[in-house]
């Protein structure tokens, strides 16, 4: 299987990465077939889901308006969420539904109107339940966002993220997480369907520094991401509506709120010599954040353990130093 | 007609129209209001131009104002005012059940300035008119309106029933009248046509059918809007049965799905009922 690490990186900071990744991985594969759809599967998130599933044995359909690259034993559907697409059997025959599809911000720079986001994003989730209850979907799996929290303190303690966390939407992107939210919500309460939002951290890539450096406040890596989608679809029960997810580091809550006062402080705890490995490096660590994703509740509930932190994030920047013909930001799992 | 028509055939640009804002409240972030943010005014139609300031330097009520052949009417929005605003609407969505328990209920000019961020035909958008969108929550103003017609329509529905209890025809018609009325206000919440001023449901009946925003054609709502009392049949079959059609549309649309509109909706059945039963079977006076 090519998703198995060749040779098993050390232990650093509690960092086995290679088996770590290969825990859900595994999982994955010796989990009986499954048959999942994949809505908004041509996107980045969506391509990695669709790559891990369908190398680990799954039947993978991408329901998408955008072609995705080319995968053995990935099936295209084309289609959209807008008004007037109907999606009638487009989940036959499906056991779970990954929906990933939406308009976001670079959507409304790029001329969506805010209707088309209501349109899309609450509409078309709307359509996509309905026809999942049709279909007889047993498990939905839907993208919410930890921006829905609004946003993090400007100075002092850090705002800790996690589900009891009152919700402080900001704009359009928000209402639409939270309406999608509410669907679901009612899908779970109304018929068997196991509906569960996950709301994810910024997996978002404008630069190596900010990705990896963002994981320190709501940073989500792509694959950690990935793995929190395949711990709810293979869960025996999912305990609650909608959980937070990030690459955090396991901290507590009093360390959590002390990033916002104290972040080198918080990292030595946790991570003894990160700071000065990375004042080494020359990576420029931030004097504090405003907000702290805590993922406790998917790892108890659900098992899920982020394996692309901050910790991993500089091990694969030293490693790549080591082997230069490693890219540095390729988060290829059989690369940890 | 389309409001990029209107402006070409007045004359006028949206330069012009940022610029004869600005001579008029100051710097300010400026959107298209009233019914030209919805397509649906006419070539008598003033230009409504929200201009949106941070403090209290503008004219509280500025003079008309013409560019080409367009009247002008600059609507001073201050920031300020909407600072730690207290009827945000995000509360439909965060908490659905208080919501439930009290609705927002925004003053009229509140809710002019909500709707013309709603439609959001932005002519000079900046960080002030952002910071009202954000307060207010403007972005949920469909759901607002939707909430408060679905509200409307069960008080009416309930009036209605007692009125056809006691036999008074003329209030139970009128007020059927009124069930369907706010039932399509409602549906139109759901597609995006939130004008409040109710002067233009016509119009924004026929943009939503050909927009595909409601399941009718105008020959399947006037009937219902406009019952003719005065013949032979029942003027209440299809107002009632309009009132139903257009709730139902906006049940299925409307997220979340607030109790309210279950309410209206075992009302608007009880009301047909009576209907169905027979009813009005009283005389008209």
């Amino acid at each position: 299987m090519p998703w198995v690490a060749a040779s098993p990186t050390r232990d650093v900071w509690g960092v086995t990465s290679a088996q770590v990744d290969l825990e859900w991985v595994t999982l994955l594969a010796a989990a009986v077939p499954l048959r999942v759809a994949i809505v908004g599967g041509s996107g980045r998130l969506g391509s990695w889901l669709a790559t891990v599933l369908a190398e680990t044995g799954h039947r993978v359909r991408v329901l998408d308006s955008v072609v995705p690259a080319p995968k053995r034993g990935v099936e295209f559907v084309q289609t959209a969420l807008a008004r007037g697409t109907s999606l009638e059997g487009r989940l036959d025959g499906i056991d779970c539904v990954i929906h990933l599809a939406a308009l976001h911000g670079a959507h409304l720079a790029g001329g969506h109107s805010r209707q088309d986001f209501w349109q899309v994003n609450v509409g078309g989730t709307s359509r996509l339940l309905r026809e999942c209850e049709r279909a007889g979907v047993a498990r939905v799996v839907a993208a919410s966002s930890t921006s829905v929290y609004g946003a993090g303190s400007p100075a002092g303690a850090a705002r800790v993220l996690d589900e009891e966390t009152p919700l402080a939407p900001e704009d359009i992107y928000d209402f639409t997480k939270i309406a999608t939210e509410r669907l679901l919500d009612e899908v779970r309460l109304r018929t068997p369907i196991v509906a569960t939002a996950l709301r994810f951290g910024r997996f978002f890539y404008p630069s190596e520094h900010d990705y990896q450096l963002r994981k320190l406040s709501t940073g989500l890596d792509v694959l950690d991401a990935c793995q929190a989608v395949v711990r709810v679809m293979l869960a025996d029960t999912v305990p609650r509506p909608a959980y937070c997810v990030a690459s955090d580091l396991s901290l507590s809550r009093g360390q959590r709120e002390r990033l916002g006062t104290d972040l080198p402080g918080v990292l030595e705890e946790a991570l003894p010599g990160l700071v000065g490995r990375c004042a080494e490096r020359g990576i420029p660590l931030p004097e504090r954040v405003g907000k702290s994703v805590d993922t406790s509740a998917i790892r108890a509930d659900l098992g899920y353990e982020p394996c692309r932190t901050i910790a991993w994030s500089l091990l694969a920047a030293e490693r790549a130093t080591l082997d230069r013909r490693a890219p540095v930001a390729a988060p290829v799992t059989r690369a940890c | 007609m389309l409001t990029t028509q209107l402006l070409e055939f007045w004359g006028v640009d949206e330069a012009a129209l940022v610029d004869v804002a600005r001579r008029t409240v100051g710097p300010c972030d400026v959107y298209i209001g009233g019914s030209l943010a919805d397509d649906v005014g006419t070539i008598t139609s003033d230009v409504d131009l929200y201009c949106f300031v941070a403090g209290g330097e503008a004219p509280v009520a500025p003079a008309p104002a013409r560019v080409g052949a367009a009247g002008v009417e600059c609507h001073v929005v201050r920031v300020a005012d909407y600072s730690d605003f207290p009827e945000s609407l995000s509360v439909l969505l965060t908490d659905p059940d208080r919501a439930a328990l009290r609705t927002p209920y925004p003053s009229p000019a509140a809710l002019r300035c909500m709707h013309t961020l709603y439609r959001d035909r932005a002519l000079a958008p900046g960080p002030l008119s952002d910071a009202v969108r954000r307060e207010t929550a403007a972005d949920l103003t469909h759901l607002y309106v939707g909430l408060r017609s679905v509200i409307s329509c069960a008080a009416s529905a309930e009036d209605v029933i007692a009125m056809l209890s006691m036999g008074e025809y003329w209030t139970a018609l009128y007020g059927t009248r009124l069930v369907a009325e706010f039932a399509l206000d409602a549906a139109l919440a759901v597609g995006g046509h939130v004008n409040p001023n109710t002067k233009w449901r016509m119009s924004l009946a026929e943009r939503a059918i050909v927009a595909g925003d409601l399941p009718y054609d105008m020959d399947g709502l006037v009937p219902g809007l406009f019952p003719s009392p005065l013949g032979d049949g029942d003027p209440f079959t299809a107002a009632v049965a309009l009132a139903r059609g257009c709730l139902a549309y906006a049940a299925d649309g409307m997220v979340p799905a607030f109790p309210q509109l279950a309410t209206a909706r075992a009302l608007v059945e009880s009301l047909a009922e009576w209907v169905d039963a027979g009813a009005p079977t009283f005389v008209r006076t």
